[in-house]
């Protein structure tokens, strides 16, 4: 192990002052190294745990909301559905589960007309789980609240400084919105472009126009025809 | 050293250090230091493979449920593992990239939740209860593991929880519907008039040169497809089946009947009473009384149907069928073989419980004699012969087929006679045509070019043909008297819509001159109409009309003018006086709930789009 030139007795006593020297600090770093790696699978239990408990609360509160045989959701199963998502956000807090609760929140709420309390769900997600793409759509659909709220600079100034990765195109078509309802045309009908390239084609699209062609139709029209010079007669069609 | 090692394991740092190795292996596991097992991936996402198996596997599972949707109709080619390989490789692709996202968001569904959610499908249970004999079967029919479909559910359940958490979580605000009802709600009034083609018709029938003009200079319009004449040779089985000599039958059924010699076979009804330890006693007396009553008289199949605990067989008076002795437990057997026909057994014990036995039918058993099997051994041995006959003759015919330079050669020599077909299309499907393979054969260089005779085609099962070609027609133009009659229909429709688009600009030039669509069509003799409030979703008009309509740019002030060419060639001109944008205040509260879900679902599956193209530019896909 170390020097060949020792005996087999001389290397035992080495080891033995080392011993006497680090021994207490050599068992201590183990006992503290064992404690960590229990420790650490103990919380990975624990947040496997967490999440599958979530998971099935999640799927209720989803339940609850599908549309029955009227198509309709009716108050009370919206009621049970608002409990459930208040659940994934009170116990699993941070949690995706607990973002995508608030999403639906959010989504009720505007829904029944309070842009407030669907602003207040969306800064919510910011604050405990605006990971990612989460936190992407968080600002997205904070930004498209506020603007409905009245309040487009902020919307805005939101809009723009979301690093999009995922939600480029959406995020774009925002920004449009934003600009028509100031009735900057010009800058709306720019957005809504950029928003049309980089969504590219989707697949499947039904056979109505998109929205957003909609839009992009209304700002870009095509004139009527003008009047040709001339005009042949039956006679010289027939020749 | 390892001496020293050896000699020092006594000692305590040696033992610390033993204990330490140990110990890393009890808290870390063994899986971190298991190698892969070399299977070859399709694709790596991430670094994660996806095997050629899991590929096949899809790939299977595809094909199974084409199947199942087309039976029988199903087309050959649709079924090609290439063709099905690229979709089964994108979908496993798809549901990796979810649920590594779903994984990396601590998405999760526990095993217990997993085996809950299999044990309520309908499709694995039997009367109304989870059956895991029917849960496996179900699984194997479509190729799946219990493991790998567990697996499966699970990746799927998560991913939908994350898509829906993106997707289905989405609004549309009330700005956003604003802007949406400003256009959906828009409202536009015109009015147009129209002008019909047919009205041009009359007038421009064109005159002989000038139909041979158009004959001339549109020759490839008019083309006759390819045709050809064929002469084939045919040989059938049906050409071959011949007598056989009564002696060879009489062989066959001697070295034979041995193999056709058949059990005898009991026909048994049974009334069943379940019995337990408790109650055993209670069974027996109870089919005891029954018995009385039997022998007395009563029906057996009315008590089968009124006592019996077997319900499947009860119902048709406890029939349950053949058996040669091996159908059911020993006991019954051998209860059955000492009864006589119509004879009711003493109840007899098995582990079902306890039965009355009664045979209802005996068919005796032993070797067939030779006239009873006759007519089957005929067939065979006629079949055999035949088919044995027409290898050879079709071996024969490879040959000379393909030696001769026609096939007359070849039919005197196998005694055939040449047949002719009808006049066949490249497009046919009818006659010889009817083979795709007899197509192909016709149309190769070899056959028409060369002029040889075909290699032997099997048609179908024992039915072979040699063709060649006798007559071709290549493809040509048409006769001029034989589409005379389409040129001229396709001349009047040309000049008529020119001769109506000219008429349009000429009434336009009207309309902007401040006439009045109501003052044009009056003086031109048109029909015209007033639309007011049309809305873009209306289908008022015919739809390039609405299109048009709604292209125009949305002006304060004065009308626009212009017109469009519809489907059936009638040209709608129209004047737009004005536009009203639409609010969302006037939308009536379900209206606008409607459009409320129609907005946020299109936002919706637009995110949906745009997540999985992200989940997919952000990872690292190869495919090998």
């Amino acid at each position: 192990m170390v020097d060949t030139d020792r005996t087999d007795d001389e290397q035992v006593e080495a080891l033995k002052r080392w011993w006497d020297e680090n021994g207490r600090s050599t068992l201590i770093a183990i006992a503290l190294a064992v404690a960590a790696s229990l420790g650490w699978q103990g919380f990975r239990d624990y947040r496997i745990e967490q999440a599958e408990a979530a998971s099935i609360v999640y799927d209720e509160m989803l339940e609850a909301l599908a549309p029955t045989e009227n198509g309709q959701v009716d108050d009370t199963r919206r009621r049970t559905a608002e409990h459930l998502a208040g659940v994934l956000k009170t116990e699993y807090g941070g949690s995706t589960y607990s973002a995508f609760a608030a999403f639906m929140l959010a989504k009720l709420q505007v829904e029944g007309g309070d842009l407030a309390a669907a602003e207040e769900e969306l800064r919510w997600v910011l604050a405990n789980a605006g990971d990612g793409e989460v936190g992407e759509l968080a600002q997205l659909r904070l930004a498209r609240v506020m603007a409905a709220r009245g309040e487009h600079q902020q919307a805005l100034d939101i809009l723009i400084g979301i690093q999009a990765e995922s939600f480029e195109p959406s995020v774009a078509r925002a920004i449009g919105d934003v600009h028509l309802a100031l009735g900057d045309i010009d800058k709306a009908n720019a957005a809504y472009q950029e928003a049309l390239v980089l969504g590219g084609q989707p697949s499947g699209r039904s056979e109505a126009a998109s929205l957003l062609d909609l839009q992009l139709e209304q700002l870009n029209p095509v004139p009527a025809r003008e009047i040709k010079q001339e005009i042949p007669d039956l006679e010289e069609i027939a020749q | 050293m390892l001496q020293n090692i050896r000699k020092n394991s006594q000692g305590i740092a040696a033992k610390i250090i033993i204990g330490l190795i140990v110990g890393s292996f009890a808290l870390f596991g063994v899986q971190s230091i298991l190698i892969g097992s070399g299977v070859t991936n399709v694709a790596e996402i991430d670094g994660e493979g996806i095997t050629a198996l899991d590929l096949q596997q899809a790939i299977n599972v595809q094909k199974r449920r084409l199947l199942s949707m087309f039976g029988d109709q199903v087309d050959p080619s649709m079924l090609d593992d290439n063709r099905l390989q690229g979709p089964a490789l994108e979908a496993l692709i798809r549901e990796k990239l979810y649920t590594n996202r779903a994984a990396s968001h601590n998405l999760r569904v526990s095993e217990a939740e997993l085996n809950a959610r299999i044990a309520a499908m309908p499709e694995f249970a039997m009367d109304g209860q989870f059956s895991p004999e029917l849960y496996r079967n179900v699984l194997a029919q479509n190729g799946y593991s219990p493991a790998l479909f567990k697996n499966l559910l699970g990746s799927e359940s998560v991913t939908r929880q994350l898509r829906s958490g993106v997707s289905a979580t989405e609004f549309s605000t009330p700005l956003e519907l604003d802007l949406t009802a400003r256009l959906t709600q828009q409202k536009r009034d015109i009015r147009y008039l129209t002008i019909p083609l047919d009205s041009f018709r009359a007038a421009l029938e064109p005159e002989l040169e000038e139909i041979k003009a158009y004959y001339d200079s549109n020759v490839a319009k008019f083309m006759a497809p390819e045709a050809v004449v064929l002469e084939y040779l045919e040989i059938q089985l049906e050409d071959f089946l011949a007598d056989v000599e009564e002696e060879d039958l009489l062989n066959a059924y001697e070295t034979r009947k041995g193999d056709m010699t058949r059990a005898e076979e009991r026909r048994v009804s049974h009334i069943l009473i379940e019995a337990g330890s408790s109650d055993d006693a209670a069974a027996q007396a109870q089919l005891e009384e029954l018995k009385a009553q039997l022998d007395q008289g009563a029906e057996f199949a009315q008590l089968a149907q009124q006592y019996s605990q077997d319900i499947g067989s009860a119902e048709f008076g406890g029939d349950l069928g053949f058996t040669a002795g091996d159908a059911f437990p020993s006991e019954m057997e051998e209860a059955l073989a000492a009864l006589s026909i119509d004879e009711v057994s003493a109840p007899v014990k098995t582990e079902a419980g306890w039965h009355l036995l009664k045979m209802t039918e005996l068919v005796a058993g032993g070797v067939p004699s030779f006239d009873e099997v006759r007519l089957q051994i005929l067939d065979e041995l006629r079949g055999q012969n035949a088919r044995t006959e027409l290898v050879r003759q079709v071996e024969t015919l490879r040959d000379l087929a393909f030696n001769a330079d026609n096939l007359n050669g070849p039919a005197q020599e196998l005694g055939l006679t040449i047949e002719t077909s009808d006049r066949l299309l490249r497009t046919s499907n009818t006659g010889l045509f009817q083979y795709p393979a007899v197509v192909t054969a016709s149309f190769s260089d070899e056959v028409l070019a060369d002029g040889h005779n075909s290699e032997v085609i099997e048609v179908a099962e024992n039915h072979f043909v040699s063709v060649r070609i006798a007559e071709h027609f290549p493809s040509q133009p048409r006769p001029l008297a034989d589409v005379q009659a389409q040129i001229i229909i396709a001349m009047v429709n040309e000049r008529a819509a020119k001769a109506a688009t000219y008429k349009a600009e000429e009434l336009l030039v009207e309309l902007i001159g401040g006439a009045g669509v109501e003052k044009v069509a009056l003086t031109g003799g048109y029909e015209w109409q007033v639309e007011l409030g049309l809305v873009r979703e209306s289908g008022a008009l015919p739809e390039i009309a609405m299109k048009r309509i709604f292209q125009l740019p949305a002006m304060d002030e004065g009308s626009q003018y212009d017109y469009v060419t519809t489907a059936s060639g009638d040209i709608l001109l129209f004047e737009l006086d004005r536009v009203t944008q639409g609010s969302l205040q006037d939308l009536p509260e379900a209206r606008s709930r409607e459009l409320a879900q129609r907005v946020g679902s299109e936002l919706g599956s637009r995110l949906d789009e745009q997540y999985i193209r992200a989940l997919r530019d952000q990872a690292d896909i190869q495919v090998m």
